[in-house]
């Protein structure tokens, strides 16, 4: 099993907190923050960082009515069969 | 499925997130809203060349962000101020270590519970205020769930500063939001 040193796992760790790393590496990094003291409480911030973006992500704008019916016309006359 | 139906339960699904990434291109509702409508004319009429069940969201978004561009040749932005007052939080000491937020944080609140607690509306003030550069990759990753490799293709820029503008991003906006939870007493720095 592939093992990471410190830098190695923080130089990967948003690659792992993103879903981005292939299994080997997500293993070695889990592996680390579990066994490391110094730097478990950096996992956590970062996971703490990012469950409170994506939280904010649900609050986000949504496109007003009038634009989606708006789109819905526009593209109603496009996919229209054309006249014969 | 015909075209139009296949359009309609795999494009339009995504309408309320075009439209956000189209206000943070633009920063006007009104402008926002001609490019998500001119993005969907655009998607709809090239939708031949569109792959079934890959991701629609980025597609739309590429086709998005290339009207925006065509339309930013001809109206320059006021983007120059924001980058430069966001660059001078970075300078302040986002240069000098790899992990200085966390460094400074730790002493109060290692497990940073106080992103918890700063309102939906202060965390996406404050990606606004990045520069644009690491507002998009953040927002594309973060906010809208896009892979490394589609926010690259997306942007145009190599899978590798996908991860360093994620990185220096992320950081800076940590930077923001630590600075913030400070200033309204949701981390307590001096002791009683």
């Amino acid at each position: 099993m592939t093992r990471y040193d410190c830098l190695q796992a923080l130089s990967k760790l948003y690659e792992y907190l993103d879903g981005e790393l292939p299994p080997d590496d997500t293993e070695a990094v889990r592996h680390h923050m579990e066994v490391c003291q110094g730097c478990y409480p950096f996992l956590q911030f970062c996971s703490s960082f990012q469950d409170a973006l994506h939280r904010a992500a649900h609050g986000q704008t949504d496109a007003p009515p009038a634009l989606r019916s708006r789109i819905a016309d526009l593209l109603q006359t496009e996919g229209a069969p054309p006249a014969h | 499925m015909d075209r139009n139906e296949s359009f309609q339960s795999e494009a339009l699904p995504h309408l309320d997130a075009v439209y956000r990434f189209a206000l943070r291109l633009s920063g006007s509702a009104a402008d926002a809203e001609d490019l998500v409508q001119e993005t969907f004319l655009r998607a709809f009429r090239a939708w031949d060349q569109y792959t079934p069940g890959t991701r629609a969201k980025s597609w739309l978004f590429t086709i998005c962000r290339n009207v925006f561009l065509r339309q930013r040749k001809r109206e320059r932005r006021r983007e120059e101020t924001v980058r430069d007052a966001a660059a001078e939080v970075d300078t302040k000491g986002l240069q000098t270590g790899e992990i200085p937020v966390f460094t400074t944080a730790y002493q109060y609140d290692p497990e940073g519970q106080f992103f918890a607690a700063i309102v939906d509306g202060g965390i996406l003030a404050a990606i606004e205020r990045l520069p644009d550069d690491f507002r998009d990759t953040v927002i594309l990753s973060d906010l809208e769930g896009l892979a490394y490799a589609e926010i690259a293709e997306l942007l145009d820029i190599p899978v590798g500063t996908v991860k360093s503008r994620l990185f220096r991003g992320r950081r800076l906006l940590q930077q923001v939001l630590y600075e913030y939870a400070t200033d309204t007493g949701y981390v307590h720095t001096n002791p009683q």
